[in-house]
């Protein structure tokens, strides 16, 4: 083989090579993923919002070929999405108009508590195929696995339960049970009758687990809420990291950015040519947040965070 | 009050509840806010307090439900539930015939060596020393919880932290709207008490007002009348700035006096007492490692006692007399304290404090004029982990006040967090008391005019003055576990007291010129030795179920005075009892049924001053309480008995006999 023909060879098979990445990368991006279109539909530009969205663009990158569209709107008026466009509803709100676009419009919804994305989904009278979500909330097993770690003696706990959050009861009792945990719940049926539950749970509960209710766990609230188990000497556990801060011992929660990430991923494993999307479910990727402060005060002793995290990834299964 | 009286106000007041409750809101959405929002920093470092075993020095806290469980009527009597504790009813007549509350003994009616304040304020009388508790403007249901330092706690809280310190924390206004009745009835008792709470805007408040008789114990001239009425509110500025205002007033009548048929001064009679508080203080939560505040009060007493008296040995016309003893005092303070919390392992605050007391009281003091008496503190304290099985604390304050110039009181314990359970302190604190008015300063005297060309003084005290404050060391060996059902604190202590104050005959007074001086010595009071305090005391907490409670307390303490005059050698000795013991067991039958059951012993005591020998105490109290729901009000109706055994108990003195009582107290929350 003389020089020229080894060259000439090798300058083929380059070029070859560089049409196969060029085909596939660049010339039909379409074949590379399901979706070559995402629209961050969006009602406000709240913290959370805001890092999501950057975090998701950069998931996304350019070199994925998708084109990533942001739209705020916050009337829910005239929204307007081009076809093979698959949405990404930022919200509840958000989530709420997605559920009047056209039946063909894939959407996922995020940072979106469960029970919404419930009621929105039957409302819309969409197939949850076409229409799912990453929950904002944790499941109940990983709250209680957090619960374990941190009081591996604790078999009872107390909660609170409102309007909203009632029909979770039947869910909560039984994951408690796969943790031998008995959950002693009680009703606020008005914003008045707060103060009174709060007191009677803790009489003989040994810790508080919240589970989100608008009328129970408020910014306004959290004041009596974290004052009244205090002054019981009684642990919180809480749903977000803010509230984790504020005074509750732990929280575990996915962050904006954990979002992002599993929405990402959702996006980029969708099969080609598959037009259903997965069933809503909780995010995989989670995070803790424990207020040593507040722990050490009520004389509790936590590992460091890193054992906790652990030791909730097996229990969790 | 009667029970239809109750309901009657209870459905009137209904109307305003039913406007609230249609405040809730039914969201068919759960918004993400209440995920992603931003709460603001409600247990800020300021608000969380030390746990047991990181503490310096050992505690007792007592809450609500203690409270509650233990049937207690008058605040003092909870203290018996605190180890070391001795607790006698009615002590003294002299000034504000009240309980005395003292720790570790050394017992007289005005118990000085302990501070005691409401709120960090501190209610700690400079006359006589000690706390006038059947004056304070608070009712049992305004208190959140009691929080008790047993041991020297200057470092924290100045001088006259001494042997001991009670801090009780009134419940801050959360917010929420509601109303209480609480009514009282029993053996020479009768109180009703009204509290309501709610919110206006960013202003959460509290208002709470009743009255109380209490008919005091047989045999003694000692009934009370009090009206009270006191408020709390806090104004939300924002998240970081909040303030809080709180004020009282109590009003009433008490009757007090010697009923010894041997009586000569402080006979028999009836007098008024008026005080009230006004206190702001602003809270700043700089950082979530920075918090930071600026707090103010003002407290004024008043009493005025016109005294008969009988002093003269022979008969004169009249042969009873009588003097005007009135008596206001103003306590003006304003105290700043830094908290920081730079990291997980060290925190620290640091503060200071200036404060005036302004004492009239013309018969005590001999003089028309206003006393002033200025103090000015600064202090600091740490915690810092050297390591996860290591605490160190450290932490003093410098102090000057007119009576004894400038004191150093420090503070620090080594906590050794042996499994993380349990943990051993090694403590060692220093604590100064200032001298009373009594003892530094009173010139008390009756002055009677006769037929004979003399007037005649007798003069009971002429203090020299220039007195030393009292000071403690105190070591002290403390153990702290816990375990799931079973909480143990318990500590060895080792006190001495020196420059010990005391009252000696004063052979220097001579009667000013026309007069002649009557009825037996003068008095003065001088440091004079030393004491030794050695002793062991335990607290246990068990649950022995799900609904049942035990809490047991014991103390034996000993104590050895060195360089003390001879023939009041075995007066200290005595002054304390060597065993005090209690028990509470307390157990929810249902949600709507529970019980409690408490004893208390002590060993006898020969109380200081006014006290004489009394006995060992044993009592055995016992209360059966009952919930119910009414209409939209919650309630409860409880039957409290104390000294079910009916056995004759005499408390400080033998002149105070306690036999059984019962109360019934009905509650109603709506």
């Amino acid at each position: 083989m003389n020089v020229m023909s080894y060259f000439s060879m090798r300058a083929r098979l380059q070029c070859l090579f560089g049409l196969v990445v060029l085909f596939y990368f660049g010339l039909n991006p379409i074949h590379a993923y399901a979706w070559s279109n995402v629209t961050i539909l969006t009602t406000n530009d709240t913290t959370a919002v805001a890092e999501f969205v950057k975090q998701l663009k950069i998931e996304i990158n350019e070199q994925s070929g998708i084109k990533v569209n942001v739209s705020k709107n916050d009337s829910g008026l005239s929204i307007n999405i081009p076809k093979d466009t698959l949405v990404v509803a930022v919200g509840t709100q958000a989530l709420s108009y997605a559920g009047n676009l056209d039946e063909s419009t894939p959407v996922i919804g995020v940072l979106v508590p469960k029970s919404s994305y419930e009621s929105i989904l039957k409302e819309s009278e969409r197939s949850p195929d076409r229409f799912s979500a990453i929950y904002l909330d944790q499941p109940f097993t990983r709250q209680l696995a957090l619960i374990r770690a941190i009081f591996p003696n604790l078999y009872t706990m107390g909660v609170l339960l409102g309007p909203v959050s009632q029909f979770q009861s039947n869910d909560l009792q039984s994951a408690a049970k796969k943790f031998n945990m008995e959950v002693n719940i009680r009703l606020v049926n008005k914003a008045d009758e707060l103060q009174s539950n709060l007191e009677k749970l803790m009489m003989s509960k040994q810790l508080l687990l919240a589970i989100p209710d608008p009328l129970i766990y408020t910014r306004e609230t959290a004041q009596t809420i974290l004052l009244t188990t205090y002054r019981h000497q009684t642990p919180v556990i809480g749903f977000s990291q803010s509230y984790a801060k504020s005074g509750a011992v732990a929280a575990v929660f996915s962050s904006p950015k954990q979002f992002a990430s599993e929405v990402a991923n959702t996006i980029k494993q969708l099969p080609k040519d598959h037009v259903t999307l997965p069933l809503a479910k909780a995010a995989n990727q989670f995070s803790i947040e424990i207020n040593r402060q507040v722990a050490r005060s009520l004389d509790i002793r936590i590992a460091d965070d890193a054992v906790i995290y652990q030791q909730m990834l097996k229990d969790e299964k | 009050m009667k029970p239809h009286l109750l309901l009657s106000l209870c459905l009137l007041l209904l109307g305003s509840v039913n406007a609230f409750a249609d405040d809730a809101t039914q969201l068919a959405h759960l918004p993400e806010d209440d995920y992603l929002g931003d709460v603001p920093q409600v247990l800020t470092i300021a608000r969380l307090r030390q746990s047991a075993s990181d503490a310096p020095s050992a505690s007792t806290i007592i809450d609500r439900e203690t409270i509650r469980a233990a049937g207690i009527i008058d605040l003092p009597e909870i203290f018996r539930l605190v180890p070391g504790f001795y607790v006698g009813t009615n002590a003294g007549f002299i000034q504000n015939t009240n309980h005395v509350v003292s720790y570790h003994g050394l017992t007289d009616a005005y118990s000085r060596s302990m501070q005691v304040m409401i709120d960090g304020r501190s209610i700690y009388q400079p006359l006589y020393g000690g706390v006038q508790w059947s004056e304070i403007p608070i009712t049992i249901n305004d208190i959140e919880r009691i929080e008790i330092t047993r041991g020297p706690n200057a470092a924290s809280y100045g001088a006259n932290a001494f042997l001991g310190t009670i801090n009780i924390i009134t419940q801050s206004p959360t917010g929420a709207n509601g109303n209480r009745v609480s009514v009282n009835h029993g053996n020479g008792r009768n109180e009703a008490f009204y509290h309501h709470s709610g919110k206006v805007s960013d202003l959460s408040y509290q208002v709470s007002t009743g009255y109380r008789e209490d008919d005091g114990l047989s045999n003694r001239s000692d009934f009370k009348r009090t009206n009270l009425i006191n408020g709390r509110a806090n104004l939300k500025i924002s998240d970081k700035h909040d303030i809080d205002f709180q004020l009282g007033y109590a009003q009433g009548k008490r009757q007090e006096g010697d009923d010894q048929p041997d009586a000569l001064l402080f006979m028999p009679r009836t007098h008024d007492i008026s005080n009230h508080f006004e206190l702001v203080k602003w809270n700043m939560h700089l950082t979530p490692k920075y918090d930071f505040y600026v707090q103010a009060f003002h407290t004024r007493d008043n009493s005025d006692d016109v005294v008969p008296t009988a002093v003269l040995p022979f008969p004169v016309s009249p042969s009873v007399q009588t003097y005007r003893n009135p008596y206001h005092f103003d306590r003006y303070d304003i105290e700043t304290q830094l908290s920081a919390n730079l990291s997980d392992n060290f925190q620290y605050a640091v503060g200071g404090s200036i404060r005036r007391d302004r004492l009239y009281s013309p018969f005590w003091i001999g003089s028309n004029n206003t006393q002033n008496f200025d103090l000015r503190r600064l202090f600091a304290q740490a915690q810092y982990d050297v390591h996860p099985k290591l605490t160190l604390n450290g932490g003093f304050m410098i102090e000057d006040n007119d009576f004894t110039n400038t004191d150093f009181s420090p503070r620090a314990s080594m906590n050794v967090h042996v499994t993380p359970n349990q943990t051993v302190r090694f403590g060692y604190s220093e604590a100064f008391r200032t001298p009373s008015y009594l003892e530094e300063k009173f010139r008390g005297s009756v002055l009677v005019t006769t037929a004979f060309p003399q007037k005649l003084l007798y003069q009971r005290f002429f203090d020299e003055g220039n007195l030393k404050p009292e000071k403690i060391q105190s070591r002290e060996i403390g153990y702290v576990a816990k375990w799931d059902r079973l909480s143990v604190d318990a500590r060895f202590f080792h006190d001495t007291i020196s420059n010990y104050i005391t009252e000696f005959d004063n052979n220097s007074f001579v009667a000013p010129a026309g007069t002649v001086l009557v009825g037996g010595d003068v008095g003065t009071f001088r440091n004079m030795g030393s004491l030794d305090m050695r002793g062991f005391e335990t607290q246990l907490n068990l649950a022995l179920g799900e609904d049942t409670k035990l809490m047991v307390n014991y103390a034996h303490i000993k104590n050895l005075p060195n360089n003390v005059k001879s023939n009041e050698i075995d007066d200290l000795i005595d002054a304390t009892p060597r065993d005090i013991s209690s028990f509470l067991l307390s157990h929810h039958f249902s949600d709507n049924w529970d019980a409690s059951f408490a004893g208390y012993y002590n060993s006898p005591v020969r109380a200081l001053g006014d006290g004489n020998p009394v006995d060992s105490n044993h009592r055995f109290d016992a209360r059966v309480a009952k919930r119910f729901k009414l209409s939209k009000c919650d309630g409860e109706v409880s039957l409290n008995i104390q000294n079910i055994t009916d056995r004759h108990e005499k408390e400080f003195a033998d002149y105070n006999v306690l036999r059984r009582r019962g109360f019934v107290n009905v509650r109603l929350d709506f």
